[in-house]
């Protein structure tokens, strides 16, 4: 059987979904009788996908470049003190323009207002990673959140779907100031499942609001709401309420 | 309450969900590869770069990861593997095609890396990695056609252009685009086959 050009056509159609339900169906058939043309349309497709994946891989190779532009240089011999100090001054500086009466967003209000970092955990999570974990809740509570982050990662890229890690990860980076790491960290935790689910639900929803993202906050905070027994519900309710004055 | 500073999240906004995002991928949109790259490729090259491999290591198997990811996504295989997030998946392939490179250079490197695949089926993994592997290959073959080949091929099946777009852009008559794309592909068959 002969690739023509209308054979081409056909299934690039077939594959592109640009076929009407009738050609479709016909299409279909032909392919269940005749085990040539399905062979074709196999190694026809396999050919297509070969030629977008050149394009992917271009697209990827250019993002990762943009990315390798803007990476901050992580400055590691610098005095650790040295850098402690300068970085409380600016949290001093900084929380005096943000914490200051009658700035910011109504939206900004509400998360400076409700949001609260987690105390952190006392106890171990049983596993042989013990010492590592205790560690980084030690850099945690002192609010060595960099620090803590570094050793959450470490012990996360050994356990990709510890939730616990997850959470912390996503509180670190949160109180580092990335945002949008902190939703990335936090949106993998199982909403179903987890039993970390309720505080990663909420912190989403102040991220949002930190975010002045209301329409992103919202949907959260409704289920919340609508959920009596959420650790949050009140809290939910409350921030809804200030929401809609 | 300790300083913050703030920044949007521009992926949750456009694509909300691992749904949204699956969608995007498939148009081969370069927002939702990037969005895709800001959920994995940190903890891919954390977990690379503690493990004996280098910054341009970690790039190299995200890449190759993602188009496993990506290649799977197209042949509507990724549906199986819809209780796993995308990022982890990608994590996971990431971890397995790293350390398949430690095993096969295991002289080289004292590794302490366990084949633990906790969320992924390892079989699946191999599979993947095999016919992304494949598609390296059928791709390779791609940069012997000639450049006009490869644009016009390019414009129309990654770019989804329409063709008579692409005749525009090439400066040819609709009929001779088509024409051009039919000669182009069965020249890369022809070279997939040889």
């Amino acid at each position: 059987m002969e690739m023509t050009e209308a054979l081409m056509d056909q299934m690039d159609a077939y594959l592109e979904g640009t076929m009407t339900a009738t050609e479709r169906q016909s299409f279909e058939k032909e392919l269940e009788n005749n085990a040539e043309l399905a062979e074709m349309l196999d190694a026809h497709r396999s050919t297509v996908l070969s030629i977008e994946s050149v394009g992917v891989k271009a697209d990827l190779q250019q993002i990762m470049a943009q990315n390798r532009a803007v990476k901050p240089t992580k400055v590691r011999s610098f005095n650790r003190t040295v850098l402690s100090i300068a970085a409380s001054l600016l949290v001093l500086v900084g929380a005096f323009f943000i914490l200051k009466p009658g700035t910011g967003s109504s939206a900004q209000k509400l998360y400076q207002a409700y949001y609260q970092t987690d105390p952190g955990l006392p106890t171990l999570m049983g596993s042989t990673d013990n010492a590592l974990f205790d560690d980084a809740m030690v850099d945690f509570k002192s609010g060595d959140y960099e620090s803590a982050l570094e050793k959450f990662n470490d012990l996360a890229s050994r356990d990709a779907t510890n939730d616990t890690l997850m959470f912390y990860q996503g509180v670190c980076s949160l109180e580092m100031g990335d945002t949008e790491m902190a939703l990335t960290f936090l949106s993998q935790i199982d909403l179903a499942e987890s039993t970390w689910a309720e505080k990663a639900e909420w912190t989403q929803a102040m991220i949002y609001l930190a975010n002045e993202d209301v329409s992103g906050a919202q949907p959260l905070l409704e289920k919340i709401a609508n959920t009596p027994s959420h650790r949050y519900h009140d809290q939910a309710v409350e921030v809804l309420d200030q929401l809609s004055e | 309450m300790a300083l913050r500073l703030l920044k949007k999240d521009p992926c949750k906004a456009q694509y909300p969900d691992d749904t949204a995002l699956i969608q995007g991928i498939m148009k081969n949109e370069s927002k939702a590869l990037n969005c895709l790259y800001m959920q994995s490729f940190g903890k891919i090259r954390q977990f690379i770069t503690q493990n004996n491999g280098s910054e341009q290591d970690a790039e190299d198997v995200f890449q190759d990861a993602v188009l496993a990811v990506w290649n799977n996504i197209k042949n509507g295989k990724y549906e199986k593997q819809s209780n796993v997030k995308l990022s982890t998946y990608v994590f996971q392939i990431s971890k397995y095609r790293w350390f398949e490179q430690l095993k096969s250079a295991k002289n080289k490197y004292n590794t302490r890396l366990s084949p633990d695949y906790d969320v992924v089926d390892e079989q699946d993994l191999e599979k993947v990695s095999e016919e992304a592997e494949r598609l390296n290959y059928l791709t390779s073959l791609f940069g012997k056609l000639g450049d006009k080949c490869q644009t016009i091929l390019k414009m129309y099946y990654h770019e989804k252009m329409k063709m008579e777009e692409i005749a525009n852009k090439l400066d040819y008559t609709a009929k001779t685009a088509k024409n051009e794309k039919y000669r182009c592909m069965q020249r890369l068959k022809a070279l997939h086959r040889a």
